[in-house]
């Protein structure tokens, strides 16, 4: 190869261009030594290069695919040797301070997993939630959602046929203890009898029953829901002191715990009240937690018999022990307290749950003498057999208890029974393999005591437990035998395996079973779902669950709670309560479509759903109103026959409607402002991710804008309008068995002018395919849908016509304003480094999402070709019914207005629309009282 | 370089090839372009008579020697071919001085070489050495 170099150290050669200022011959000569050196420059400049990794890769990623190897990142002697090298020092040191075994040792796990649960209570079943279910952090609580198995059926099975176990207990209860009147005089302000129960309903004020109720802020019904809520009468005892139960959603807790707190007047904190807080005991073993898990280990072992054993945190452990959880009225010395984790709460759903109580638990043997005198192992109950009376209320208790194995269903109670009793360690009659109870119907053929039993009920004195008795609560949860002695008494049998019996040291425990009453509105499966709570002590919450599981019953978390409501029909808290602030808060969901790419996503404005994400009831409501005042009348817009109407509407309703009449145009000024804020709101607020801000705006616009009906009276007439007259006379029929009147504008006229912005809660069945989902829209069909399907048996539905995405322009506009801006900022950036103000004008512009309606929706009722009635808030195939079932909020006048309009055989019928989808699909309306 | 095509040919510039390496005292160039252009470049390459500086032309000429999918193949070639003419040298050169001369800075690399050489792609670009 020839040495045609250009320039050669300080020789230039090269061609002879026209130049002659650089341009001369070519070289004849080459120094060896700077030749060679500047080679040799170059080889060594090469070699690094060459060898350097450019690449943040890892080695092993960078070998070409024939030559990987399985486990290569754990295994460095997979990879070829050369690289070995470097693998060796890209591998990261695992960074374990302890072993394993270390890890594991109780008093470490322990310490672990008290630190762990500081943010978020665990439950008592939290391990073994952890080990099965798919866990969510929510309402400040780690909570079991679904099972990792396949369980979906399985759990719907177990509902009717056999025992669904769930874990309540971070369901909150509030007690109230203090004298009945004071108590009854100031609740009787939450709530309304227009909802079915109140406070003082009397078979619950006795104590004998469990009632549920809806709360609403102080003298504020209908408006101003706080949530729905269970209570519980501590039954009467002699003392004119009474206890309350008030068991809520967590969600709820803070709004009605705020309430309760302002009409009772209970604004100091209260110490003296309990003894022995329990906060300082919690408030101690957290401190005993931050030491030992300060400590290195060896520390520890030195210290030796020093170190404390870490306790469990028992009961809620994020509570911060300077919080007060209880508080008491100076003038009328109510005492209102926080229990929330106090007491278990465990919900057994299905038939079969009462036969796996009475083989779970056993009532406690009476117990004359103390076990060991030096403990407080079983005092109380030993205080308590000295009493002849209440010796006697046991046997009766468990009596009765053993009697309810001989039920086919809990249904069979009435509902919301109380049943307290007192029951021996569960633990000790645990079977050997996991069995499924079967109860032994053939034992009860003929038994008069259970025909009796459900006949007349559970008595009232039996209703009693000592589970109101704190102290004896307390002692109960810290006598309790831990697993380990247990096992270590099973260990020293004899007989390996035979029953342990441990005599007087058998913890009794006291418990409350509570009868839930199921599926109670409709016609169709009465009694579904119907079960027994459970409520326990503290500390034992590992000790009842697991026996329960050996009887077979299966677990359900959160999913199966929401399955179970909704094939009961009843709103599910909080999702399915629009008008309290908790249901609010939870109404949006984070959209799924946002994880997809821009292309992928479903294009809303084109399909004309104006809202897939959350339900403008605020909105529906209010177009609804708009739309009946412009028409002035639903069908004679007659003046005179108006008055008419608005007078006996006065004379119709109840004293109560007239207070709303009053209330209706305040609360519509109110609503004005809130209005104009929101709008306002909206353009602050927009950001690019677009859920979060259509959440907040729902937020603002939807408080005090409407109204959930709840007046049981309006909601049967309303549920008997529904009915189709199929065979004329039915529904007249039932109309009379109701007490109803038939549907006429004198009737409905009051009802529009008293709740001209009110939802009602309705449940909807399709007639043949489709399966609703959430937020799916309910329309009005129209003449001609009803005749089609008259015609044609297999018409599935109209289809709603293509839209036009009206935004798309605009937003393309945008994306190529942004690019210039963004080119010209860069440039700008480049000459000027201080431009960077254009920046924030773009980021105005930036509410506009491809496939969403951004600025403030139209009129939502009529953007569609059918006429929108409301919104789906929960839907899905129902197992139980078969078919497409949905649940969801219309808009009364709306509903009024097309059973209005609708023929009398076709009453009722709805056509519902998913969110993504064109097809409407019929579907049946009903509600159900 | 972009002047370099449009003195050269009066085609228009379609491809903007980057100098990724250049050394004054070996004369070399590594020029990385796309590789749907590198015959264009190639091709170009051979009339290129003079380059342009602030107004100044210099007379040069270059010559392909070597053309890559890899700057790292290019590297490498790199080394390969300088080694020849390092041997080449040593084979033609006629004192003792010059011999050893040779020798010294063949060691000076050769410590570095050592190390082992990783085999690896990297991208697409096709890469020409001059």
């Amino acid at each position: 190869k020839g040495q045609n170099r250009g320039e050669r150290g300080r020789g230039r050669g090269g061609w002879q261009g026209g130049r002659q200022s650089v341009s001369e011959e070519m070289p004849k000569y080459i120094t060896v030594s700077t030749f060679a050196q500047a080679r040799a420059a170059e080889i060594k400049a090469m070699l690094k290069a060459v060898a350097q990794k450019s690449s943040n890769s890892l080695v092993f990623q960078t070998l070409p695919r024939h030559m990987r190897r399985r486990a290569m990142s754990h295994n460095i002697k997979r990879l070829p040797r050369r690289l070995q090298e470097i693998a060796r020092k890209e591998k990261k040191e695992q960074s374990k301070t302890k072993c394993r075994k270390a890890r594991r040792r109780h008093i470490n796990l322990v310490a672990e997993f008290n630190c762990r649960q500081r943010k978020n209570i665990w439950l008592e079943t939290h391990i073994w939630h952890a080990k099965r279910f798919h866990m969510v952090k929510k309402w400040g609580y780690c909570l079991g959602d679904s099972p990792t198995e396949k369980s979906y059926r399985a759990c719907y099975r177990a509902m009717t046929k056999h025992c669904l176990l769930q874990d309540l207990s971070y369901y909150c209860c509030l007690e109230l203890t203090g004298k009945e009147n004071e108590l009854r005089k100031q609740l009787a302000r939450l709530c309304s009898t227009d909802t079915g129960l109140t406070f003082e309903e009397a078979s619950c004020l006795s104590g004998r029953f469990e009632g549920s109720l809806n709360l609403y802020r102080v003298d504020s019904y209908p408006e101003d829901m706080l949530g729905p809520v269970t209570f519980i009468w501590k039954p009467r005892d002699g003392s004119e002191n009474r206890q309350l139960w008030i068991w809520m959603h967590p969600a709820l807790k803070q709004d009605i715990l705020r309430e309760l707190k302002a009409i009772f007047q209970c604004s100091e904190p209260e110490e003296t009240y309990i003894p022995k807080p329990v906060t300082t005991s919690i408030q101690e073993e957290k401190q005993m937690d931050v030491l030992s898990l300060g400590k290195k280990r060896k520390k520890e072992d030195k210290e030796g018999e020093k170190a404390v054993p870490v306790k469990k945190i028992i009961g809620d452990g994020t509570r911060d022990p300077f919080q007060s959880y209880s508080w008491i009225s100076q003038a009328t010395g109510i005492v209102l307290s926080d229990r929330t984790m106090e007491v278990l709460r465990y919900r057994l759903i299905g038939p079969l749950s009462h036969s796996v109580l009475t083989e779970t638990l056993k009532a406690a043997s009476l117990q004359t003498e103390m076990a060991d005198p030096e403990t407080e192992l079983n005092n109380w109950w030993v205080e308590n057999c000295k009493d002849s009376e209440k010796v006697s209320l046991h046997q009766r208790q468990s009596a009765i208890f053993e009697l309810l194995e001989g039920l086919s269903s809990p249904s069979e109670m009435l509902p919301g029974t109380i049943l307290g009793l007192t029951v021996g360690d569960p633990r000790v009659n645990l079977p050997k393999k996991k069995i499924k109870t079967m109860p032994d119907f053939e034992k009860y053929q003929d038994n008069a005591k259970v025909r009796q039993l459900y006949l007349k009920g559970v008595p009232v004195d039996c209703a009693h437990s000592f589970i109101w008795d704190r102290d004896i609560c307390k002692n109960v949860t810290e006598n309790k035998i831990s697993e380990q002695d247990l096992n270590q008494m099973r260990a020293q049998l004899l007989v390996p395996g035979s029953h342990l019996d441990l005599g007087p040291r058998e913890s009794k425990i006291p418990i409350l079973l509570v009868q839930q009453p199921g599926k109670v509105a409709g016609e169709d499966r009465p009694g579904w779902g119907s079960g027994w709570d459970i409520c326990l002590p503290k500390g034992w919450g590992m000790a009842f669950w697991i026996p329960f599981i050996y009887r077979g019953v299966q677990v359900g978390g959160l999913q199966e709670a929401l399955k179970h409501s909704e094939y009961q029909r009843t709103p599910h808290t909080p999702n399915d309560f629009p008008d309290c602030q908790a249901g609010n808060k939870y109404s949006y969901l984070l959209d799924l479509s946002f994880r997809r790419p821009p292309a992928k996503r479903v294009n809303y404005v084109k399909l004309g759903t104006l809202s897939p994400f959350v339900c403008p009831w605020g909105q529906l409501t209010k177009n609804w109103e708009g739309r009946t005042k412009a028409s002035g009348e639903f069908v004679h817009p007659s003046s005179p026959h108006h008055e008419h109407c608005a007078t006996e509407g006065h004379s119709f309703c109840d004293p109560k409607a007239e207070v709303v009449k009053e209330a209706s145009p305040e609360t519509g000024e109110v609503e004005e402002t809130m209005e104009i804020t929101s709008s306002e709101g909206v353009l602050k607020t927009k950001d690019v991710t677009g859920t979060q801000d259509f959440g907040e705006r729902e937020e603002t616009m939807t408080r005090s804008d409407f109204i959930v009906l709840r007046s049981e009276k309006l909601l049967m007439q309303l549920s008997a309008w529904c009915y189709p007259t199929a065979g004329k006379d039915r529904r007249i029929r039932l109309i009379s068995r109701l007490g109803q009147k038939e549907m006429t504008e004198d009737v409905f006229m009051p009802i529009l002018k008293s709740y001209p912005r009110a939802l009602v809660w309705v449940n909807l069945s399709l007639l043949r395919k489709g399966n609703p989902e959430l937020h799916a829209m309910i329309c009005i069909p129209t003449e001609d849908d009803l005749l089609h399907l008259g015609k044609d048996r297999l018409f599935c539905g109209p289809q709603e016509p293509k839209h036009r995405d009206i935004f798309k322009h605009k937003i393309q506009k945008l994306k190529e304003e942004k690019k210039k801006k963004k080119k010209h900022n860069i440039k700008a950036l480049e000459s000027d480094p201080t431009s960077g103000l254009d920046k924030e004008t773009t980021a105005e512009h930036e509410d506009l999402i491809l496939g969403l309606w951004s600025d403030s929706l139209p009129d939502v009722t009529s953007h569609c070709s059918r006429t929108l009635l409301g919104y789906v808030t929960r839907g899905d195939f129902s197992l139980a019914a078969g078919c497409g079932e949905a649940l969801g909020f219309v808009s009364v006048t709306g509903l009024i207005y097309m059973l209005h309009n609708q023929p009398a055989d076709k009453k009722g019928l709805v056509l519902l629309r998913t969110p993504a989808s064109l097809q409407y699909r019929f579907a049946r309306l009903n509600i159900e009282v | 370089m972009r002047g370099l095509l449009r003195t050269g040919r009066a085609h228009r510039c379609v491809c903007v090839p980057a100098v990724k390496y250049l050394n004054a005292y070996t004369g070399t160039v590594l020029l990385r372009c796309r590789k749907d252009a590198y015959r264009l470049l190639c091709s170009a390459l051979p009339f290129v008579r003079q380059l342009e500086s602030r107004g100044q032309g210099y007379p040069c000429a270059l010559n392909t020697l070597h053309v890559g999918g890899t700057i790292r193949t290019c590297q490498k070639f790199l080394i390969q071919y300088n080694r020849r003419q390092l041997l080449m040298l040593l084979q033609n050169c006629t004192n003792e001085g010059e011999r050893q001369c040779i020798q010294k800075s063949w060691l000076s690399c050769s410590v570095a070489e050592e190390q082992s050489l990783s085999g690896d792609e990297e991208d697409d670009d096709g890469t020409e050495t001059d």
